[in-house]
């Protein structure tokens, strides 16, 4: 009897450590190249949003397969921006690895702040054979990697210093209800309204259409409680992202290919004007709404569609925390002239004044590797970074199942390569804070569309003349 | 002869510590504002130089529109605050000088406001202000049907709702001293005045209110002091609020300083926001030692 327990007991860890053994030897080049780093703490800091949030799972993992001991701190977006910020001007070298956005990523670079990778990749002992560079979609790259982004040749090119590897690829995109937009008693009712099919918009104005149609009160209390669509109209950058969506599918912008300000033109007016029209079918609550209430709007069934973050998928399919599990679909954001679909993203960086960058490397390396994207995916967070997790046969499995979160990735492969991005410029906290706060006046009706936008452009201009 | 040289020197050594403590905390802090006040200094721009601009930088506020509506936010936020919570708080303390049943027990939650940090009062303030899920918003509805409306987040009603906030939460502060103050007063003038055949709003008008004249200044005064800084409060119900209805000058200031970075132009407001207040304490001064 005693023997077979015996038996049973090595045979039963040695299949785990065959499981362990495949893990090291996915990460032996890791294991290796930490041993001089053994027992070192490095501070990260990362925005509390899906992607870092799953990934600071997986760290305990990390710790493991090097000694390196991670102190990760996951704080909101606002609280990234400030902390890194004053860590960096101050060159206290707090944080060794710190999440940073692609538009703060120019100002930090410009200031000096980042470490240039190059070294680093180019030296075999700290680097992952496998690294691949040309498996990080090249977009992801020059929007949160590489600087100074060679702004005309916009996707294509990823000349300039590489600062970062892509931790996570966002875009926003449209949210909708599927059950809704497809139910045939609202498809006649919608056809015999205003005289074409009810399907997922393509344009702003079907947009309009189907947001009016859906602004109603569905248990007949005399209450709307159902809303077409939602948005982020806080007076914060929330709403300057997500406004993007409709005044770039406008024609507006803020700079002209040769970087000059071109943000007071007609069709901004237009964009904002249409955007603001929009608010009659939305939760009244819209102007304190940013990416979290939107999203919570869309998983409470409050709102029928929506432009948002890809990362809030995983939410919209939580039952804890949502009301149409399952019920929403993902599409490209409308057009008017063109479509233009915000981009996002943030990359992984070591700072300047780190102790410990060769550490910070190797983390910085694992994060964005092949395995732990996949892993992120897999665990239902669509923000894959690389090539290889879009053509990882799980991953497509999942892309197909209508259940999972996944089933958004075909809607960020089409956004992918329009998107539209906010200017890289070292000035974009303050043009992001002057645009924000004057659409939140045209908002509010204290200043008419084309004030709000000349009085932003004039702003601009001044800041950039500095 | 040894012995009285030390002692010559002990008070200053007692001093000592809290003396660094000052300099470190306040002197040098203050000392850096104003050198930054006269430079050109963006914190997160070390290619731009830092110049000195001198005079340059006070010139900007003239042309800044934002500083301008900040002021009158304030000024407004200050002035109808402290005048609602003087009169609820002095209404409360005129009751409690009847003799209320359980007056222990009203009194301690009836200063449980008080207690609350402001960033928790701003936050549960929120949600019940919250448009789609408050409970405000919900008896709003149910008994008035006012529908649809969103009290932070419409321009008409969001400076309002902030300073109910604050009333709520400031109130049992000028309750506690004005009661203290009105049961510390001397019965003698009250019988001689009764004596002489005054009326109760007479004896109100020209007995209470002068004797309780310093007290009512000094807690004017601290209330005013503490709602022209109010900060946490305004940053968590509405962050300056739709299209600037709620930015006050302590939150331009954090903008300017945190989200801009631009050091010089910040340091600016913050000695604005200094000077002002340094003018209230010297106004008050004078006023109470008339």
């Amino acid at each position: 009897m005693k023997k077979f327990l015996v038996a049973g007991l090595v045979i039963v860890s040695f299949c785990f450590s065959l499981g362990d053994l495949a893990n090291a030897q996915k990460w032996s080049w890791l294991a290796e190249a930490a041993k001089p780093y053994r027992g070192i703490t490095i501070h990260c800091i990362h925005e509390s949003s899906q992607p870092s949030m799953i990934m600071s799972e997986f760290v305990p993992e990390f710790e493991k397969i090097t000694g390196i001991k991670v102190e990760m701190e996951t704080v909101p977006w606002t609280d990234v921006y400030k902390k890194t910020s004053l860590d960096l001007a101050a060159g206290t070298g707090v944080y060794d690895e710190m999440y940073v956005e692609g538009e703060i990523r120019s100002a930090f670079a410009e200031a000096g702040y980042l470490e240039p990778l190059d070294k680093y990749i180019a030296n075999p002992k700290i680097t992952d054979p496998n690294l691949d560079l040309a498996d990080f979609i090249p977009e992801c790259i020059w929007a949160t990697g590489v600087y100074p982004p060679d702004t005309r040749n916009e996707f294509r090119s990823t000349k300039g210093t590489l600062y970062a590897l892509s931790f996570d690829n966002a875009a926003m995109l449209l949210f909708y209800r599927k059950d809704l937009l497809e139910d045939p008693t609202e498809k006649a009712k919608f056809k015999a309204e205003y005289g074409y099919d009810l399907a997922v918009p393509v344009t702003w104005d079907q947009y309009r259409d189907i947001a009016e149609f859906f602004t109603r009160d569905t248990d007949g209390d005399g209450r709307t409680d159902l809303y077409g669509c939602v948005a982020q109209m806080k007076r914060h950058d929330a709403m300057t992202c997500e406004s993007m969506n409709y005044w770039y599918a406008f024609g507006g912008r803020i700079f002209d290919d040769a970087m000059n300000v071109a943000l007071d033109s007609l069709k901004t007016v237009e964009g904002l004007r249409f955007y603001i029209s929009l608010k009659k079918f939305m939760p009244p609550g819209v102007t304190t709404y940013t990416w979290d209430e939107a999203g919570i709007a869309l998983a409470q069934g409050l709102a029928v569609m929506g432009p948002e973050w890809n990362e809030f998928a995983p939410v919209m399919d939580d039952p804890a925390k949502s009301k149409v599990v399952g019920k929403i679909g993902y599409a490209i954001t409308p057009k008017k002239i063109a479509h233009a679909p915000m981009g996002g993203g943030a990359g992984a960086a070591i700072s300047r004044f780190s102790k410990n960058k060769e550490a910070a490397w190797l983390f910085v390396q694992w994060a964005t590797s092949k395995e732990i994207q996949k892993r992120i995916a897999l665990k239902g967070c669509p923000t894959p970074v690389r090539l290889s997790v879009f053509m990882d046969p799980e991953v497509a499995k999942e892309a197909a199942n209508p259940q999972s979160p996944l089933r958004q990735l075909p809607a960020l492969l089409k956004a992918s390569g329009i998107r539209a991005w906010r200017p890289r410029v070292p000035e974009w906290p303050q043009i992001n804070e002057i645009i924000f706060t004057n659409w939140s006046d045209a908002i509010a009706g204290t200043k008419t569309p084309e004030e709000a936008v000349s009085a932003a452009a004039k702003e601009i201009r001044r800041v950039m003349g500095e | 002869m040894g012995k009285f040289k030390e002692q010559r020197y002990l008070p200053y050594l007692f001093l000592f510590p809290t003396l660094l403590v000052l300099l470190w905390i306040t002197i040098f802090p203050f000392g850096y504002i104003l050198y930054l006040s006269v430079h050109r200094y963006y914190l997160l721009k070390p290619w731009v130089p830092r110049i000195f601009l001198g005079v340059k930088n006070f010139v900007e506020l003239f042309t800044d529109e934002m500083f301008k509506n900040t002021i009158v936010v304030t000024v407004s936020f200050t002035l109808i605050s402290v005048a609602v919570e003087f009169l609820v708080g002095l209404g409360l303390a005129l009751i409690f000088t009847l003799n209320v049943k359980a007056e222990r027990l009203i009194i301690s939650l009836l200063i449980a406001p008080m207690v609350v940090a402001p960033v928790a009062a701003g936050l549960l303030w929120g949600s019940m202000y919250n448009a789609e899920f408050g409970i405000i918003s919900y008896f709003l509805d149910r008994l008035f049907g006012v529908t649809g409306i969103s009290l932070l987040g419409d321009v008409k009603t969001a400076f309002l709702s902030c300073v109910i906030v604050d009333v709520w939460q400031w109130s049992p502060f000028m309750f506690i001293i004005l009661l203290a103050g009105l049961k510390s007063l001397p019965n003698a003038p009250f019988e001689a005045a009764r004596i002489d055949g005054a009326s109760t709003l007479q004896l109100f008008r020209y007995i209470t209110l002068p004797i309780l004249k310093p007290i009512i200044l000094v807690v004017l005064l601290i209330r005013t002091i503490d709602a022209f800084k109010t900060f946490d409060t305004l940053y968590v119900l509405t962050g300056g609020g739709p299209a600037s209805t709620t930015e006050t000058l302590s939150l331009y200031t954090y903008r300017v300083n945190f989200t801009y970075f631009n050091m010089g132009y910040g340091a600016v407001l913050a000695l604005v926001l200094l000077i002002i207040i340094i003018g209230f304490c010297v106004m008050f001064n004078k006023l109470v030692s008339r």
